[in-house]
């Protein structure tokens, strides 16, 4: 037994005496036994050492008798327990160790595992991570929603018949489809989404890019279409990522959670917040709906939907105002000293002053010497240097006298309008809490937020983004413990995720993109930084050319129809039609549109993901671009709104029916890796088979076809010949080699402690140990033992941010910025999206699924009302004569749906709350609530050509929006 | 049966006495860090109430309050005692119990029938079930209030069900307190289910017997936790004796006097305990917060609660402002548990250690 056990079995010895207090007959023999076997026994090395994370094995009689009692203890009996865990992609909440329990071969139950040990000195441990859906995922396995059979449509797609067929059938009559689809038309013709569940777990996720490799077929960029773009903080900060892992709770001695409703999306994690506001931290909730995260705030301050930027502008106005603002955290972190000239509202660059000027050298104005002063881009450090924050200057340019002022100066002219008054009016708040908010964060020690990706749903989340950034910066919050906005979720994930797959890919990308990469090697002089980096911000300045992946908004806007809605001004005045913002920016090749208009889209492959259910308005996807497509595949464990529209169901093994890893560490920082529990359901197979299967299918059935060659997307020439070569990485994976896979990408990793795959797959995750050799944002140092705090290379170590002005930067002088008057963090009203119709549709994260697994499954549903429904207000529901459960139709320009209503006083008037992630087949006549959605693309997420505002994976892209939605409801009769 | 024999058994003396166990197991839940998440209902249902017979039980639930909770109305269900004297009560029906739907699953996806169907409970529509009224709540906006409030079994001192039951069938366990129904004496008279006024027994139709909480007892026997509490993500129910001074249900019920039973006045003498909710600050006529009059009304917790539960808030506010002006506080050490095991009461085995054996 190794030492490791003994310390830990002798600990829970002493814990467990007061058991002896019971004099329980069993009970104390129990005891009895663990004792002789903790303290010496056991000399077992073999099995029992391999689980010294948990304590050896501990024999235990099985209960006999058939009386009542010893019926109860045979259901708590089992053959054996392995650990696993549920590789849905929970984000911050990702992932939790659980015991799976088996008897006769059967998955009967799970329960968290509840090892972890306290990750942060002096903090909280993180047992028993977990949530209902993880506790009940045997159910889901299991349960009707599960299909463990290939299926070949019959009728109609989408009228639910469907004809059971052998797995050869199946990939050789889809194979054949891609051979000829690929040799008439090429790569172009083939688009694969890769969902959301596929982000987090290997199997699918390398099989799909290896697959897409393959193929070079179109694959979509998700992130900012789903919502999750974070483009005020890309801009403010120059990234959308920033590690702060959870405990940074107990740091701060206040916490506002603005935006978002952690007690939904963050069940696991949520005893933090809970744990620290009794340590003594205030939590103040900020929303629209009294929510599950408000009970439990100390504060909770209602806002408007769609009007947070009016309130942060308010903050922001009070903090200046009382001049509770950190002046020497600005001058050296931020833009606000920098000049911008007052005729063109532009900054002064080098360029004005001088011929050949550059036109990224940007100026402040030094107080001491009272004269102009060029800013480094080397380093953060101001010396002797004071800039000014206040003032007007004349200056000598090319063209004569120019007067140039602190984009401070224009801040403090810019929120004047927004008092306590003026912004009550807008925003709802009341006039005497926006004073009472701003006073808490002027004078908190250290003040952060809750990390949420709510604010990317709005159409000008960018705005409240930067608004609320704004508001944290100016009272001082910024790089410190426990301080500062963050904007979501951690980034830090086993290291070999940026090298392992998509190679072809990336040596495209990397030819294409080496021509700028000296640029940034000059502009980003930090120090100790990883090469990954400068590849991942040259991969920036080239990512249109580049076609490493598409923007999936574009491609659904322009192949999937939805601009047929989303292209209209829906009550905003605008400079010019939305329609000339996306063609410019497309001409200028600011953002790029895979396959080009011209190419139809023929193949669709849906891996672990959901098109139908995710994207808005998708009605239009499916009257526009289902038609056009001659192959629709899902691959998917279940049931859902995409599969029942396809042509062929290919059927995925569960979470416990095969090994896998997830590379997303969650906000708690540990790497989570899963041996099988069981073998796969039914037929199912795990995606790397399923792919590797079609790979070789496609290079066997071309060659028997006589086909030789397909155009890539680069229109060069590709050998079918190449095809499994290139699935297999070179020959290194074959068709079972799903674990092999899991292992390497493990063991390849370098910040996962060295531990060997195993060890990690028996444990069920390990904790993360460094931030790693990839691309990470948080710019940061971390000690695994300390919590997380991002940013501290700039307040601590003076490094320039990778913004245009090296600064957390808020005056975006891009034509775009200042032709939409959005210069500076800006309130702007929402626009109606829908139509000009009373109620706004409020979403969010349901806590009953991870977006639609868990939505259809029949335990979940019993504890909800087992049919959607739409929470309407008081007021709103007795104007429209309407009862509780009452059936009505949700209607506006766009679409309509039938629902059923739940009324609640949580509900602000004028706001409807519908918690997403129902699949359509849930709704009476088969549309869900996407169908009312307009999702206007916001022109300023088209933006290219200024240094950093450039599209790049995950970032920078136009993403959809859904929380300005508008719409009417009316009831219906039965 | 032996009358001195049925005494035990009933954990009461022929006199009407009550035999107190030796030990008492007790529960704390801090609707503090509730987040109504139900991982303890789904934790209990697919351990105990998963199969035919008790599908539609749930031993466990988490309802939002104010609101009717499961079954519907239960607080004006009647049972319990007062002054001592057993109270009428009332067999909750089905319908506000809420039954276990099933559904089409095979209809929609198969049944070739298009969007002509979608995914429903077979049968008429439901109008009731186990979380019904979930964050709907009370109050007028932006007062609007709620809070989640998980119940199982009290495994009460003086339980109205074990007293109703004529057969004796349901006992008190001597040694832990734990309430039982003896399955193999029941004869599914269901006076114990009128008699509770949780409405925390259950009839199972089919095996025609009372069914309830066990409290876990399998898992006590063997030194873990009951499911409920060591599957609670939230961190919300602390275990353990309620004698045992080391643990953290003794320092919450006995020491702080944080935790307070549910509905004292039923007369049943619970031994699961809540530390009240706290809510956030009212806001007032002219719009500004008011931290001195309670979101969650004073009667509304009192009536819950009784007197007990505003002592306990203000305990609790009290040693609160201890750790926000930078002090520390025993109290909230215990409330917060750094080691996860401290809420155990020394029922911290870990059950995927134990390997079952032929005996």
């Amino acid at each position: 037994m190794s030492k490791q056990a003994q310390t830990s079995e002798s600990a829970t010895l002493t814990r467990r005496e007061a058991l002896k207090l019971s004099g329980l007959a069993t009970g104390a023999a129990a005891v009895g036994g663990t004792a002789t076997v903790g303290l010496g026994g056991c000399t077992d090395t073999g099995p029992q050492a391999a689980r010294a994370y948990k304590g050896p094995l501990q024999d235990e009689p099985l209960p006999t008798g058939e009386d009542f009692l010893n019926r109860w203890r045979k259901r708590w009996t089992w053959d054996y327990t392995t650990r696993s865990t549920h590789f849905n992609n929970c984000a911050y909440q990702a992932h939790c160790a659980f015991e799976v329990y088996v008897r006769d071969g059967r998955v009967i139950r799970e329960e968290q595992a509840a090892t972890y040990k306290s990750a942060r000195k002096g903090l909280p441990d993180a047992n028993p991570r977990g949530c209902q859906k993880g506790c009940g995922y045997s159910e889901l396995m299991q349960g009707p929603v599960r299909l463990t059979k290939p299926l070949k449509r019959r009728g109609e797609r989408g009228a639910g018949e469907w004809q059971e067929i052998s797995w050869e059938q199946a990939i050789g009559e889809i194979a054949d489809k891609v051979v000829e689809v690929l040799a008439r038309e090429g790569s172009n013709a083939l688009v694969m989404d890769t969902g959301t569940n596929a982000l987090v777990g290997l199997t699918a996720f390398g099989a799909a890019m290896q697959f897409a490799d393959a193929t070079d077929c179109v694959l979509l960029d998700i992130n900012t279409e789903i919502g999750d773009d974070m483009q005020g903080a890309v801009v403010t900060y120059g990234s959308i990522f920033a590690a702060r892992s959870l405990e940074e709770y107990f740091h701060s001695d206040l916490v506002l959670c603005w935006s978002g409703n952690p007690a939904f999306t963050q069940i696991p994690n949520f005893h933090f917040l809970a744990e620290a506001r009794y340590r003594g931290t205030r939590l103040v909730v900020i929303s629209p709906d009294y929510n599950a995260t408000a009970m439990h705030a100390d504060y909770w301050v209602p806002v408007r939907p769609g009007t947070d930027a009016a309130l942060a502008l308010a903050l922001a106005r009070e903090l200046m105002e009382g001049k509770r603002h950190d002046e020497a955290l600005l001058r050296e972190q931020t833009d606000l000293p920098l000049l911008v000239r007052t005729d063109t509202k532009r900054f002064l660059r080098e360029s004005d002053l001088k011929q050949k000027g550059s036109d990224e050298q940007l100026y402040c104005w030094d107080e001491v010497r009272n004269r102009l002063q060029a800013v480094s881009t080397e380093t953060l450090k101001l010396g002797d240097v004071r800039p000014a924050l206040e003032g007007r200057f004349e200056v000598q340019a090319l063209a004569g006298s120019v007067t140039v002022e602190p984009v401070f100066e224009r801040l403090k002219a810019h929120v004047a309008p927004y008092t306590p008054e003026a912004a009550s009016a807008i925003c709802g708040t009341p006039a005497p809490i926006i004073r009472e908010l701003a006073r808490m964060l002027g004078e908190a020690r250290a003040a952060c937020n809750v990390g949420s990706y709510a604010l990317g749903k709005y159409h000008h989340g960018d705005a409240m983004m930067r608004s609320q950034i704004l508001a944290f910066v100016l009272a001082g919050h910024l790089g410190r413990k426990g301080a500062g906005w963050a904007s979501a979720v951690s980034d830090i994930s086993p290291d070999a995720i940026g090298t392992m797959f998509g190679r072809r890919r990336s040596r495209k990308a990397t030819a294409e993109l080496n021509r700028r990469q000296w640029y940034e090697l000059l502009r980003n002089n930090f120090r100790d930084l990883p090469v990954s980096r400068y590849a991942a911000r040259g991969l920036s300045e080239g990512w249109v050319d580049a076609k490493v992946m598409a923007n999936a908004t574009l491609f659904w806007n322009v192949h999937g129809g939805v601009s047929e809605v989303s292209n209209r001004p829906w009550g905003q005045v605008l400079p010019r039609a939305p329609s000339e913002y996306l063609d410019e920016a497309l001409a200028k090749g600011w953002q790029g549109l895979e396959p080009p208009k011209e190419q139809t889209p023929k193949i669709f492959f849906q891996v672990a993901g959901n098109v139908l259910r995710r994207v808005r308005a998708s009605h239009k996807v499916r009257e526009v671009l289902w038609p056009k497509l001659e192959l629709i595949v899902v691959t998917d464990m279940r049931m859902s709104t995409t599969a029942r529209e396809a042509d062929y169901f290919l059927p995925v093994s569960g979470f416990y029916e095969k090994p896998n890893v997830g590379f997303f560490s969650g906000d708690m920082l540990n790497a989570y890796a899963a041996a099988p529990v069981v073998s796969a359901l039914g037929v199912s197979k795990d995606e790397w088979e399923i792919y590797w299967l079609l790979a070789s299918e496609i290079q066997r059935r071309a060659k028997a076809r006589g086909l030789e060659t397909f155009h890539d997307r680069h229109g060069e020439q590709r050998r079918f010949g190449e095809f499994l070569d290139t699935y297999t990485l070179d020959g290194a994976l074959g068709r079972q080699d799903v674990e092999k896979l899991c292992k390497r990408f493990i063991e390849g990793s370098s910040n996962v402690g060295g531990v060997s795959w195993d060890e990690i797959s028996q444990r069920g995750y390990a904790p993360m140990t460094s931030l790693g050799k990839g691309v990470n944002d948080s710019d940061t140092d971390w000690r695994s033992d300390e919590t997380v705090t991002p940013y501290i290379w700039h307040t601590r170590d003076k490094q320039p941010w990778r913004t245009l002005s090296g600064r957390v930067q808020f005056y975006l002088d891009h034509p775009w910025y200042l032709e939409l008057g959005e210069e500076l963090p800006t309130f702007k009203e929402p626009p109606k999206a829908g139509g000009d119709y009373p109620l706004v549709l409020g979403c969010g994260h349901t806590r009953w699924s991870i977006h639609a697994l868990q939505q259809s499954d029949p335990l979940m549903l019993r504890l909800q009302r087992g049919e959607p429904y739409l929470f309407i207000s008081v007021e709103d529901a007795k104007a429209r004569g309407l009862a509780d459960w009452d059936r009505v139709e949700v209607f506006n320009d766009v679409g309509r749906f039938r629902v059923r209503v739940k009324i609640s006083p949580a509900i602000p008037p004028g706001m409807l709350m519908h918690y997403h992630a129902y699949e359509d087949y849930q709704f009476e006549g088969g549309a869900g609530h996407r169908v009312v959605m307009a999702s206007p693309i916001n022109p300023l997420e088209l933006t290219g050509d200024y240094p950093y505002l450039t599209t790049t994976g995950t970032m920078r892209q136009p993403g959809m929006s859904d929380r300005d939605t508008r719409v009417e409801v009316k009831r219906l009769a039965g | 049966m032996d009358l001195t024999d049925h005494a035990v058994r009933i954990g009461r003396e022929i006199d009407g006495l009550i035999v107190r166990p030796k030990h008492q197991l007790a529960m704390v839940m801090d609707l503090n860090k509730c987040i109504g998440c139900h991982s303890c209902s789904v934790a209990c249902k697919q351990l105990w109430t998963g199969d035919e017979g008790r599908e539609g039980m749930w031993w466990n639930t988490v309802n939002t309050m104010p609101g009717q909770g499961t079954p519907k109305g239960w607080e004006t269900m009647g049972g319990g005692f007062r002054e001592g004297a057993a109270q009428p009560g009332r067999i909750p029906t089905r319908n506000e119990l809420g039954e276990a739907w099933e559904f089409n699953h095979e209809e929609v996806f198969f049944g070739g029938q298009g969007n002509k169907v979608h995914l429903k409970p077979k049968g008429t529509t439901p109008q009731w079930g186990p979380n019904w009224d979930e964050d709907q709540g009370g109050g007028e906006y932006p007062n609007s209030f709620y809070f989640y409030l998980p119940r199982i079994c009290n495994h009460c001192t003086h339980p109205a069900c074990l007293e109703a039951c004529p057969r004796g069938a349901i006992y008190k366990r001597e040694e832990d307190g734990i309430v039982l129904v003896d399955e193999d004496h029941c004869k599914g008279y269901r006076f114990c289910v009128e008699a509770c006024p949780y409405k925390k027994m259950y009839y199972n139709a089919l095996q025609e017997v009372a069914n309830k909480c066990i409290l876990c007892l399998p898992r006590i026997e063997k030194g873990v936790a009951t499911a409920c509490t060591r599957q609670c993500p939230a961190r919300v129910r602390f275990f353990g004796f309620r004698d045992d001074e080391r643990s953290a249900v003794f320092q919450l019920v006995e020491r702080w006097k944080v935790a307070v039973p549910l509905h004292p006045e039923y007369g049943t003498v619970p031994n699961v305990f809540y530390i009240p909710p706290l809510s956030p600050a009212l806001i007032d006529e002219q719009g500004a917060f008011d931290v001195k009059r309670s979101r969650i009304p004073e009667d509304y917790l009192r009536s819950l609660f009784g007197q007990p539960g505003i002592d306990a808030l203000e305990i609790l506010a009290a040693e609160m402002h201890k750790t926000r002006s930078g002090g520390h506080s025993e109290l909230i050490d215990t409330l917060v548990s750094i080691d996860w095991n401290d809420m155990l009461g020394g029922f911290d085995r870990d059950p995927s250690t134990i390997r079952w054996v032929k005996s």
